[in-house]
């Protein structure tokens, strides 16, 4: 702990403060309860002991002694021990409630502020970071960051109580206060050295604990395969070898720790030992009374919980300031700015007009580079290119989510990124390759936040999706399961599909949408489409030489760049092209 | 199947029983468990020694203001050998503990992995996974806690208190009577309360696993909400979510610290109320001054323990409920059986014969009803139908993953059941449609297929189906690192791995399943080559997505439903205009412009 203080960390004690500042800002009422309940707690510990000693002198010796005490006097003092211990019981329970609503209430704030900012943020946000990575700042880092607001109440109350036993011992007995007070060094400094020395060997357990879960995970992952090639026992003796680390780091792990913890349960011991016999001493030289002697073997066997308590919360210090730190950086990422002066989109029909459309990661790199083409309102347009050619890329920035670059979009004559977002969501609906299905019901899934509709019926027979309704015997109210894992992939892609349809938008984006959809089928939604919804503009990102025939336009990608715009069968043309959309007929050829 | 469904998450039974169970699941734990309950009885008397001391000193001489400096000594040396001897029967009795059980996690943790590889592949869907690696890793490592040191608390805890009571007993039995009768309600408070912060820490745990379902959607769906434009409402789900954690928190939080402050109160009214009565009592029992103090500080040494049983409910709480998961895992029977003295299959192809199989997965319909065919010897026989038919199902209970409700299969004249595991696996191969590779190279990959293979015999595979060149184009050839479930490869790509590893196992029958998803027309081709090269010569059942692979079969079996509704040539059922020449008919549409 002394090294954390020490210059070499400046901002340690600046951060501290800055964060129990924020805290005390959000929840003043819980923060002040749990500072006046921990620092009347711990007067109540110093007087408790103080009495009780006051009680063996004044009533018990005198009492076993010559047998006379006065019986008021003697009533009253116990009744006064009765009264702090109750006091002192009172303060714990008010420190540690308080504590417990501020370490909740100041941990599920920032949660919410983390998911609101989440919410405000742009695609590209959540492109660039990984979902490990969000969902640490939601869960595990607010609740490393409230331990301190939480606990430190606590540590203010005991540094109290510290000065004044300190103060109290040095003026009754400085003799016994420095030998009570030699223990406190002593159990700080076993305790950061407790602390160093189990940290190394901790990481290492989690880190193999890791690596045991990730072992299991891909072995049950690959059960299958494991099975059919009859490798159980490969398998075994690979999780046991996994595992027998991690058992022996936990051994370590556990050698370390219990020999600390019977030092910290030691010193206390001994310290109460010497405390007893020094004492003795004291009281043959007439130095003290007995009831000082036990006010003071009670008073250091007190302190033994908080001292061990403190170095705990001193110890966690660096990884709650963390926390925070990484909390902090999610909340000073800033959103963007929201549409001044929206432009309006026309009624009907809608044309998409791309120009130049540029689009590079942060780091420079380029993924599109001056694609410009056109789409009639109503017309279908398919988009293709090889893995890398910047399909998705586009289609994000088509569908109003990856604002580019440079260039572009414009939708029924309004520039994409300046129209309203309600109006843009109204008049475009996007599907993903990888359809995102909540934990809920099929109909909830669908219908998303707007209420039941007629168009249900419609949006599922276009999807092909009514038979995978109907045989379940709950029908739309089936449940899903989280991420729909009760759904095959291709049924997990015909509801959103139907998703998307139910809205009627006038701008419809696929992305791969029917991607596990068997051919036939995909077939049958297409150009069920396209029939039965001639006035929609229809962006298709596919591989899929049918749809691409069905397509009116095709715009063909290669490295980011447009490579072909055309009908199909005109790019059939270009070699590369043609390579990359004939396998299936040249299959036949060669079957 | 009549087997228990793989959703049994955790056993009943009282808390006890779990205890009893769980312990006679893990007998590594037993090794030398008295010599560690001694030491850890040891270190609960030892401390005593501070308390007898105090009175000691008082009753020999201080109480009257002067004790003999030669007596004083003695006691003290002998009180200092007893704390140090205690801390070291501490630190013994919790290192051994630690050890045993850490050896004693092992072991479980191994066995409930082997058995999760014994169980058919009807508990390996994709929704269990999660929760099958929870049991071997989470909730093993749950009893850690309550192994290494609630466990024994409940024995050293235990010891301490009878200790204490003994001793407080041999100075006055009035006062241990007072004691006890001030405790007796504590205890009873403390039993009545445990039992809701069990139920509010489980309610916690129940809206920390909410929580998380409704955060990672929240963050993996941003686009389909940016999309749809449906903030508003996710963002209220998500912060009524974190509400109802934050309460079941604050909750569990309010009545641990209730626990706390009630023994904490508990231990100022014993402690009066002791004084009072001894005071009262007085000097005419022949009690010494002395005494009333060890015995006060014998009530706190009493008491002390009340306090952390709080927490090692909570301990024992978790642990209980980690082991009502894991023994319910370890409680599913094996439902594919090894046969008693297993059959061998002979080296040739065999035929293949399935007999009115039905076949249902738990807790859902039937997915095949009264399956017949046949596929003679060598011969390669494709199986057809709309997803959901039951053709990938099929496959998995010729492999025997899985076996029939009814009806049987019989491979080279012998019920699947009766062939020995090791003979099954050497002998019939299966390709699934999403191949799985481990995350190491593709030499390693391939060589699962036959671990004895040598690196110019994987080479020589690779050559044999046609796809040298594949191999050579790689710029570290068999050493490329396939990433995580081969994710570095394309899907194409994955499947010519899985393809070459059969090759290499060089099993005399094959089953086959197609890839639905789309291939990269370069590696397509190879594909199709080394699937014909694969098959040749081998009796074969290959589940056919893209019906080119159907023109070229010997027999095409169609499925509907779970029913074979066709069975015949390719050019037979196309003429005959049934379900397969629709689908054949919708295919070709779909493929050719």
């Amino acid at each position: 702990m002394a090294q954390q203080e020490s210059p070499a960390r400046p901002g340690l004690i600046r951060r501290t403060r800055a964060l129990l500042l924020a805290a005390f800002r959000a929840h003043p009422g819980p923060m002040i309860a749990a500072l006046a309940g921990s620092v009347l707690y711990g007067a109540g510990m110093v007087a408790w002991s103080v009495a009780l000693g006051e009680l063996v002198n004044t009533v018990v010796i005198p009492r076993f002694g010559d047998g006379h005490v006065i019986t008021g006097a003697a009533l009253a003092m116990v009744l006064a021990v009765l009264a702090i211990g109750v006091v002192q019981g009172g303060a714990g329970l008010v420190q540690r409630w308080a504590s417990t609503a501020v370490r909740a209430r100041f941990d599920a704030g920032l949660r919410e502020a983390v998911v609101e900012r989440y919410d405000a943020l742009p695609m590209a946000y959540h492109q660039a970071h990984p979902t490990g990575e969000k969902l640490a700042r939601v869960t595990t880092d607010p609740e490393a960051a409230a331990m301190l607001p939480a606990r430190m109440p606590y540590v203010f109350g005991m540094l109290l109580l510290f000065v004044v036993t300190a103060g109290w011992s040095l003026v009754v007995d400085p003799v016994l206060a420095l030998i009570g007070g030699a223990m406190i060094p002593a159990l700080l400094l076993v305790n950061s050295f407790y602390q160093k020395q189990v940290q190394a060997p901790a990481e290492q357990v989690q880190e193999r604990l890791g690596r045991v879960t990730a072992v299991a995970h891909e072995s049950f992952d690959g059960a299958f395969l494991v099975k059919t090639l009859g490798l159980e026992h490969a398998e075994r003796d690979r999780f046991a070898a996994e595992s027998g680390r991690l058992r022996d780091a936990k051994i370590t792990l556990a050698v370390r720790e219990t020999m600390l913890d019977s030092l910290v349960d030691l010193i206390p011991m001994a310290t109460s030992l010497i405390i007893v016999v020094a004492g003795a001493l004291r009281v043959n030289s007439g130095a003290i009374t007995v009831g000082t002697l036990v006010s003071f073997v009670n008073l250091f066997a007190l302190l033994v919980v908080p001292l061990r308590t403190i170095g705990n919360i001193l110890g966690h210090v660096p990884r709650t300031l963390a926390g925070y730190a990484r909390v902090e950086t999610v909340l000073a990422e800033s959103p963007p700015p929201p549409v001044t002066d929206p432009q309006p989109l026309p009624d009907g029909p809608l044309d998409l007009s791309v120009r130049d459309l540029t689009f590079a990661y942060p780091d420079g790199r380029p993924v599109l580079s001056e694609v410009s083409f056109d789409v009639p309102a109503g017309a279908t347009v398919a988009i293709t290119g090889s893995t890398g050619s910047g399909k998705t890329t586009l289609f994000l920035a088509l569908a109003g989510l990856l604002p580019p670059s440079g260039g572009s979009v414009r939708l029924g004559g309004a520039d994409l990124y300046r129209i309203a977002a309600a109006d843009r969501a109204a008049a475009c609906a996007a599907v993903f390759q990888e359809p995102f299905i909540f934990a809920g019901t099929m109909a909830e899934n669908v219908l998303l936040d707007s209420p039941g509709s007629e168009r249900l019926t419609d949006a599922l027979r276009l999807a092909a999706a009514t038979a995978l309704v109907d045989g379940r015997p709950e029908g739309l109210d089936t449940r899903v399961g989280e991420r729909g894992v009760k759904l095959s992939g291709g049924e997990r892609q015909r509801l959103a599909l139907a998703r998307a349809l139910v809205r009627r938008p006038r701008l419809l984006l696929l992305d791969d949408a029917t991607s596990a959809v068997d051919a036939t089928t995909r077939q049958e939604i297409m150009a069920g489409l396209a029939a039965e919804l001639p006035s929609t503009t229809t962006i298709v990102v596919t591989s899929s030489p049918a749809t691409l025939a069905l397509a009116d336009t095709v715009v063909y990608l290669d490295r980011g760049r447009v490579a072909g715009v055309g009908p199909h069968a005109d790019l059939l043309r270009i070699d590369a092209y043609d390579r990359l959309t004939r396998a299936y007929e040249r299959e036949r050829v060669v079957a | 199947m009549s087997t228990v469904p793989a959703d049994a998450e955790s056993i009943t039974g009282s808390t006890f029983a779990v205890v009893r169970r769980g312990l006679a699941a893990i007998p590594e734990i037993r090794d030398g468990l008295p010599v560690t309950i001694f030491f850890a009885l040891l270190s609960g008397f030892g401390r005593l020694a501070v308390p007898i001391l105090v009175q000691q000193l008082i009753d020999r001489g201080l109480s009257t203001g002067h004790i003999d400096t030669g007596q004083m000594t003695r006691l003290g040396v002998v009180a200092a050998v007893a704390v140090l001897g205690t801390a070291l029967a501490t630190w013994a009795s919790h290192l051994r503990l630690a050890v045993a059980s850490e050896h004693a996690l092992f072991g479980l943790r191994v066995r409930a992995f082997s058995h999760v590889h014994r169980l058919s592949v009807a508990y390996h869907s994709a929704e269990a996974r999660g929760k099958l690696v929870s049991r071997v890793t989470s909730d093993v490592e749950t009893l850690s806690q309550f192994l290494q040191w609630g466990g024994i608390a409940w024995v050293v805890n235990g010891a301490i208190m009878v200790a204490s009571l003994a001793a407080m007993a041999y100075y006055d039995l009035w006062l241990t009577l007072v004691t006890v009768a001030l405790t007796v309600p504590l205890l009873l408070l403390i039993r009545s309360l445990a039992g809701r912060l069990g139920a509010a820490h489980s309610a916690v745990r129940g809206r920390v696993a909410d929580l998380l379902t409704v955060i990672s959607e929240t963050i993996q769906g941003a686009a389909v909400i940016r999309a749809y434009r449906i903030t508003g409402p996710s963002l209220r789900r998500t912060t009524a979510s974190i509400h109802r954690w934050r309460d079941a928190n604050t909750r569990a939080g309010y009545l641990g610290g209730t626990l706390f402050s009630l023994a904490d109160l508990f231990a100022v009214i014993i402690v009066v109320g002791v004084v009072a009565v001894g005071l009262a009592i007085g000097p005419s029992t022949g009690h010494s001054a002395g005494e009333l103090v060890a015995f006060i500080l014998l009530v706190t040494l009493f008491l002390a323990p009340i306090a952390e049983f709080t927490q090692i409910i909570d301990f024992t709480q978790n642990a209980v409920a980690g082991w009502r998961r894991v023994l319910a895992l370890l409680d599913i029977a094996e439902d594919v059986a090894e046969p008693v003295e297993g059959r061998q299959l002979p080296a040739d192809p065999p035929e293949v014969v399935l007999e009115n199989v039905s076949f249902g997965y738990p807790d859902s319909g039937p997915t095949l009803i009264d399956v017949s065919f046949d596929v003679p010897a060598g011969r390669q026989v494709a199986l057809v139908g709309a997803t959901g038919s039951g053709k990938t199902t099929l496959t998995k209970l010729i492999a025997r993953l899985a076996d029939p409700d009814r009806g049987r299969i019989l491979i080279g004249g012998v019920d699947v059941r009766e062939i020995a595991t090791g003979s099954l696996r050497s002998r019939l191969v299966v390709v699934p449609q999403e191949p799985f590779l481990f995350d190491t190279t593709i030499e390693q990959n391939v060589r699962c297929g036959r671990p004895s293979t040598t690196r110019d015999e994987i080479e020589r595979a690779f050559t044999d189906l046609g796809a040298g060149a594949f191999l050579a184009g790689l710029e570290h050839g068999l050493d490329t690192p396939v990433g995580q479930r081969g994710e570095s490869l394309s899907a194409g790509e994955r499947q010519l791995v899985a393809l070459v590893r059969a090759h290499l196992a060089d099993p005399a029958c094959l089953l086959l399943d197609e890839a639905t998803s789309a291939v990269d027309p370069e590696i397509e081709l190879t594909l199709i080559e080394a699937l014909r090269r694969l098959t040749a010569g081998r009796t074969s059942v290959t589940v056919a997505h893209r019906l080119a692979v159907a023109e070229r079969a010997d027999e095409v079996i169609v499925l509907d439903g779970g029913r074979l509704v066709e069975r015949g040539g390719h050019d037979e059922l196309v003429s005959a205009g049934g379900v397969y020449a629709g689908l054949y008919d919708s295919w070709q549409r779909a493929t050719v412009d």
